[in-house]
């Protein structure tokens, strides 16, 4: 192996905590889709449009010259109601059904999603200029902005938050008890349909904290939801829905897969590499089952 | 029977007569036919074998890169084509470019073929919205991946040979809309026949019941690979036409557009109706129309 990343340790190390950081943002969104993939049995495609559009939040406050981070707050609750909104227009029809119509209805949303955003925002890619400088380590050999520290540091507390608070409230023991059986649930007075909003709310939340993360400390572009998606999706087969220190430990794998491929291969398979990644993954799950004479389904 | 016939004949003699008939509207007919191919063929997958795939983009995309790629490469340097304005220092003759064609469209039909058989066994074994994902991942996959390879444009797109001289202005509309609507007349005579055999039984039974029909003694696997093959057949076949009649392949907008033209397949067949052989191309006639 004569690539240079192998040869300088300091910027394998670089890649190391450049991927964990990713990582960890790209978990918080694979979380927000194992729950509502857990509790609606949906696959969400406009997951990824969702956090693009989450990440514009956070890049016109800072247009309107308030401090991007702000966007934080301010995203996921604008984020919940728009969740409830798409809720209550599309996903309700499709909840029941086969899971196919979902993932059309959702490809859909995405793609109106995607085309409103170019229409409204224009192609650019954008970003929200947080100023919070770089952190240097080890004489100078490895850099880490601030931003990328600030945003891994905001996903943790908005995790480990939602942890607690789907264990200690009733809106969450509610979640949990639909997840597990939505008829009984519903015979024993849990009102599914608001539940399964607040699901929905809650996961395009998860998604405006994660775009308005990544609007700070990468660059936004309309067309750029659909590899979050995958990223996700990925992330949570690998980990097994309901594992969440799986979510956090497969999401920053993902991240340190990524950036070696974007040293290796270079930066123009980046994308393409993760898509592929997934093929494999579900081919080596689909070969491991079949000895079993079994099947992903 | 003798209705059919009847019914049949006049759509024939609409289609030929149809460029004659709306002379401005020659390239959306093309691409009308191109996509009841598609739908068509997608039907074979999702509608009759129950697998519901967004990766047949994967094989659209492929003849029409092949296709072109075959075209410039049998005459002149590909990579000096490609790097910029090749189209300008290189020029087909006629009959270059029609041999080109011909031989590129038969490499874009049976390459993707080909491939599907390789992959087919893997990614075949997965079910349900395993396979619906893994295949809209194979399909983005390949449109990132060749927008990073240099020989076919990369990123800037690669221009397909401009139509030859010939002194009939409209010769280049009237050539591509009878291209496809000949591959649509084949496509549709061969899936009908395909249709009305053993194999469309054995198909349905997939989709009904896989185990049970592993139990029944069908060899279910060998039987979905061969229907994926016959639909990369197709696709591999539109896309190449389809790639002549736009003139510029581009990666991910041209090519690989998983996300509206993969999309609209499959929209097409299932608004048109699984599994019947009309309902998706009533509903391309409706679609393309918008």
């Amino acid at each position: 192996m004569d690539f240079l990343i192998f040869q300088v340790p300091m910027l394998t190390l670089q890649a190391v905590l450049d991927g964990l950081l990713l990582g960890i943002l790209f978990a918080l969104i694979a979380y927000g889709m194992a729950l509502q993939w857990g509790v609606m049995n949906i696959i969400n495609i406009a997951q990824g449009d969702l956090v693009i559009l989450g990440g514009y939040i956070a890049y016109f406050m800072y247009l309107y010259g308030i401090h991007p981070a702000w966007g934080v707050i301010v995203s996921p609750i604008i984020m919940y109601f728009v969740g409830v909104i798409i809720y209550k227009l599309v996903i309700n029809k499709v909840v029941d059904r086969d899971l196919f119509i979902s993932i059309l209805a959702t490809f859909g949303i995405s793609i109106l999603f995607m085309q409103l955003m170019n229409f409204a925002f224009g192609a650019d890619v954008v970003l929200a200029n947080s100023g919070y400088g770089t952190t240097m380590l080890f004489d100078n050999s490895v850099t880490l902005p601030n931003s990328k520290i600030f945003s891994a540091f905001i996903s943790i507390v908005f995790a480990i938050g939602l942890v607690i608070y789907m264990k200690k409230s009733k809106l969450g023991r509610a979640i949990r008890a639909t997840a597990q059986n939505a008829r009984a649930a519903k015979i024993l007075g849990v009102d599914t349909e608001k539940v399964y909003a607040a699901t929905f709310g809650i996961n395009a939340a998860l998604c405006g904290v994660a775009g308005a993360l990544i609007s700070i400390t990468f660059t936004i572009h309309p067309y750029m939801g659909l590899p979050y998606t995958i990223r996700s999706f990925m992330i949570v087969i690998v980990a097994g829905l309901g594992n969440l220190p799986g979510v956090a430990m497969s999401g920053m794998g993902l991240g340190v897969f990524e950036e070696f491929a974007d040293y290796i291969l270079g930066t123009e398979f980046r994308i393409g590499s993760v898509f592929l990644l997934l093929v494999l993954i579900l081919v080596y799950r689909r070969f491991k089952l079949s000895r079993k004479r079994e099947y992903l389904k | 029977m003798n209705k059919n016939i009847i019914l049949y004949g006049t759509i024939l003699i609409f289609g030929i007569a149809a460029p004659f008939i709306f002379p401005a509207f020659k390239v959306q007919l093309s691409i009308l036919c191109i996509l009841i191919i598609l739908a068509i063929t997608w039907n074979v997958q999702g509608g009759e074998m129950g697998y519901n795939t967004f990766g047949n983009i994967l094989f659209y995309g492929l003849g029409m890169y092949l296709c072109a790629s075959v075209q410039v490469g049998m005459f002149f340097p590909l990579g000096e084509w490609t790097e910029g304005g090749g189209e300008k220092t290189f020029v087909h003759t006629p009959a270059q470019f029609f041999q080109g064609f011909a031989v590129g469209l038969a490499v874009a039909a049976v390459v993707p073929a080909i491939i599907a058989g390789l992959i087919g066994y893997s990614i075949l074994g997965l079910r349900g919205h395993y396979f619906a994902i893994c295949t809209l991942g194979l399909g983005v996959a390949a449109g990132e991946i060749s927008g990073g390879i240099e020989i076919i444009g990369a990123g800037q797109g690669f221009t397909t040979p401009p139509f030859p001289n010939v002194d009939r202005l409209e010769a280049r509309g009237e050539f591509f809309y009878f291209c496809s609507f000949i591959v649509l007349v084949f496509t549709f005579l061969a899936v009908k026949a395909i249709y009305s055999t053993r194999f469309k039984l054995v198909l349905n039974a997939i989709r009904d019941n896989e185990d049970k029909a592993e139990a029944m003694g069908i060899q279910t696997m060998k039987y979905k690979i061969i229907g994926w093959m016959i639909s990369a057949f197709f696709c591999g076949l539109a896309g190449g036409i389809m790639g002549g009649l736009v003139g510029y392949i581009d990666s991910t907008d041209v090519a690989f557009d998983g996300r509206e033209m993969g999309v609209f397949m499959v929209l097409m067949a299932i608004l048109g109706g699984k599994g019947t052989l009309w309902g998706p191309s009533n509903w391309c006639n409706f679609i393309s129309y918008i």
